[in-house]
Formats: structure tokens, C-alpha cells, sequence
């Protein structure tokens, strides 16, 4: 009888561990397909060719699986996946040894949040959106990452739960690489 | 990431891609040594508990068993510092704000940390006591003054000690202390504000 009573009680248990793993791959599955594609937008800013980027994207999927029992709902779950894509980025190495490339893909409606409020004012064209991407390539490792997070058009609330800095020093860090931006681009050719 | 700019006050630019290829190659290199140095420690008490404890040979003197138990002990003391270390750097935390992160990287390649400190000062203190203990009592040098005796060993034993803290020292200004400073220079314009 006792014999039943164990087999009954490690029966119970196995089942009860693979009803917990399948409701962790349900959890992640989910997540994956609802921040798809802010995984991919980080990949397309940190990794320099497609080959670069699917690495880097399996790498981030990898390590959101391995985070998902630490996730504790403290912060908002797209922030937080915004952590690890980042966090996962900046670690990112190419196998093939190469620099990876960071990719501003601006459209005019992301630059325009750059260089004015106005958006009519800062219609940019082709050769302004290059200047602009070449100009944010140019800023700090510092500036990029919270660059990089303003093109995805994050609050400044949100950038600072994942750079973790004070939400006000992070907008006056954005304050001042837009004027340092708009500085770079007065005057010239391809004035905004 | 290039990161080809100049920073402010004409400092050397800091090259992302550089700093983190450096940090995982590193926490690789570490993890492995780490785990290594584990094995090797728990298969050295394991070896010492068997010849100097449990051996029932009746040579062995209860001072070679006090002897072979502090060995043991140092062994067991190792094996532990370099499991936690093993550990720590496996389970990096990829959820935590970019700060974070990189400041707890910067404390994972940093030489001294105030743990690490006692952990040696206990380590190389324990170890003195009992190769002193034990070499006096395998009566070595017996024709001289036990002060000389001890002198003799003393000096022999932090010359090894000094050795070995210099080679540890020249791998990780090498490997580890550009990392370091990268990291700190991220990090100083991360908290400064604007």
C-alpha cells in the first residue's frame, strides 16, 4: 500500500513539473510573440548584417527563456524585455569576429522626434536621414543606447527603468545629444 | 557597435564591441578556471581526508591528523570560494537595468573586493599555521634555533606567496584592468547627469 501511496505522491509531483514547464513555454511563447518586434528593432540597431542580427536574436530569445523565472512583474514586461534585447546587445559578439554596426534606420517621423518638436519644420529627405545616422553613430556609447531607445519612441520613464538611471537625468540627456544633434547639422548642406 | 568618437577631455574613445567581446571571453575564461580550481580542491580534500584522516596506518601521529584535518579544511574553504565564483559568473543577470549590469561586471573583474580580501588573508593565514606546524614537526633544519627554523620557513613561504600574487597580479592588468576601466567610464557617464 505504501509502495502506491509513493508512486502516487512521485506520479503527482512529475505531472505537476510538467504542468509548470508547460505553462512556462505558454508564458514565453506569448511574450516572444508580443515584443517580436522590439527584439527585432533592437537587433536591427546592434547587429551589423542579417546574418549578425539572427544570431543576436536567438541569443535574446535564449536569454529571455533563461530570465523568465527571475521576472517578478515589478517593471512593465515589454520594459523588461527591453532590458534583456539591450543588455543581450551590448554583450553580443560577432562569431565571425567582426564589429558589429549600429544601425540608426531612421524614418522621417523618428527623425523628426530628433531635431524639433515640429514636425513639418524637420521633414527630413534621404541625404538628411544618412547625415542624421551618421551623426548618431558619432555620439558616445552612452548617448547610442539611450538613442536608441528614443527612436523606439519610449518615455522617458521607460528608458530610465532600463538604463537605470533617474528619469530626469534621462531627459536631460536627451535634451542635450538632440541640441548637440541639431548643433551638428546647422548651417550645413543638409540643414533641418 | 564602432564606437569611433572621440570622448570628452580628449579621452581615449570607448569601443562597446571591444569591452563586452573582452567581458564574455573573460567570464568564459573565469568560469572555466573557476570550475577547474573546484574540481581540483574537492579532489585534493577528497585525497587528504582519505591518506591523513580515515588512513589507519599507525605511523601517522594524531598531529599528522590535525595536520592532514586543516588541510582539508583549506581545501574544503577553496573548493567553496571557487565554486561562488563559478556560480556568480554563470548566473548573469540579463534583466537588470544596463547600469546594473555593467557595474556588477565591473565588480566580477575588479582585483580587490572587500570579500575576496578576508577570504585570502584567512586562506594564506590557515596556510602558514599548518605548513609551519608541519615542517617543524618533520623536524626540518633540526640543528638550528627554532626562531631560525621559523624564519627560514616564513620567508620561504610568503616568497612563494609573493611570487604567486604577482603573476595573478600581471594577468589581470593585462586582461582584466582595460576592461575595468572601460567599464567605469561607461558607467561615470551613465550616473553623470546630462
Amino acid at each position: 500500500m505504501e509502495y502506491f501511496v509513493t508512486l502516487h505522491s512521485v506520479y503527482s509531483q512529475t505531472a505537476e513539473r510538467k504542468s509548470d514547464m508547460n505553462s512556462k513555454d505558454n508564458q514565453y511563447k506569448q511574450i516572444i510573440e508580443e515584443n517580436q518586434s522590439r527584439i527585432r528593432s533592437v537587433c536591427r540597431y546592434y547587429a551589423g548584417t542579417s546574418d549578425d542580427s539572427e544570431d543576436l536574436y536567438q541569443e535574446i530569445l535564449i536569454n529571455v527563456w533563461r530570465g523568465l523565472e527571475k521576472f517578478r512583474g515589478d517593471s512593465q514586461l515589454s520594459t523588461w524585455v527591453y532590458r534583456i534585447a539591450v543588455n543581450t546587445a551590448l554583450s553580443f559578439v560577432n562569431k565571425k569576429n567582426k564589429y558589429l554596426n549600429f544601425n540608426t534606420y531612421l524614418d522621417d517621423g523618428k527623425a523628426a522626434n530628433l531635431v524639433g518638436e515640429d514636425r513639418e519644420e524637420s521633414i527630413v529627405h534621404e541625404k538628411q536621414l544618412e547625415l542624421m545616422s551618421n551623426l548618431i553613430n558619432q555620439l558616445s556609447v552612452v548617448d547610442k543606447i539611450i538613442m536608441s531607445l528614443v527612436l523606439e519612441e519610449l518615455s522617458s520613464k521607460e528608458i530610465s527603468e532600463i538604463v537605470g538611471i533617474t528619469e530626469s537625468n534621462v531627459r536631460v540627456k536627451i535634451h542635450r545629444i538632440k541640441e548637440e544633434l541639431r548643433e551638428k547639422v546647422k548651417g550645413g548642406q543638409y540643414d533641418f | 557597435m564602432t564606437f569611433n568618437n572621440k570622448q570628452k577631455n580628449n579621452e581615449e574613445p570607448v569601443n562597446l564591441d571591444q569591452v563586452m567581446d573582452s567581458l564574455r571571453k573573460l567570464d568564459a575564461r573565469n568560469r572555466k578556471l573557476m570550475h577547474g580550481m573546484y574540481i581540483l580542491y574537492v579532489g585534493f580534500a577528497l585525497i587528504y581526508t582519505g591518506l591523513m584522516i580515515l588512513n589507519p596506518d599507525p605511523e601517522l601521529t594524531i598531529n599528522h591528523r590535525l595536520q592532514g584535518g586543516m588541510y582539508v579544511l583549506i581545501f574544503g574553504m577553496s573548493a567553496i570560494y571557487f565554486r561562488y565564483h563559478f556560480r556568480k559568473n554563470k548566473d548573469v543577470d540579463y534583466s537588470a537595468p544596463v547600469l546594473e549590469m555593467l557595474t556588477a561586471a565591473r565588480k566580477r573583474h575588479k582585483l580587490w573586493t572587500a570579500g575576496t580580501v578576508s577570504f585570502i588573508i584567512a586562506l594564506v593565514g590557515l596556510t602558514d599555521i599548518v605548513v609551519t606546524w608541519a615542517m617543524l614537526d618533520d623536524s626540518f633544519l633540526s640543528g638550528y634555533d627554532l626562531i631560525i627554523r621559523i624564519l627560514i620557513i616564513q620567508s620561504a613561504y610568503f616568497l612563494t606567496m609573493g611570487i604567486s600574487f604577482m603573476i595573478g597580479y600581471i594577468t589581470w592588468r593585462r586582461k582584466s584592468m582595460p576592461l575595468v576601466h572601460n567599464l567605469t567610464r561607461i558607467i561615470e557617464e551613465l550616473q553623470k547627469e546630462g
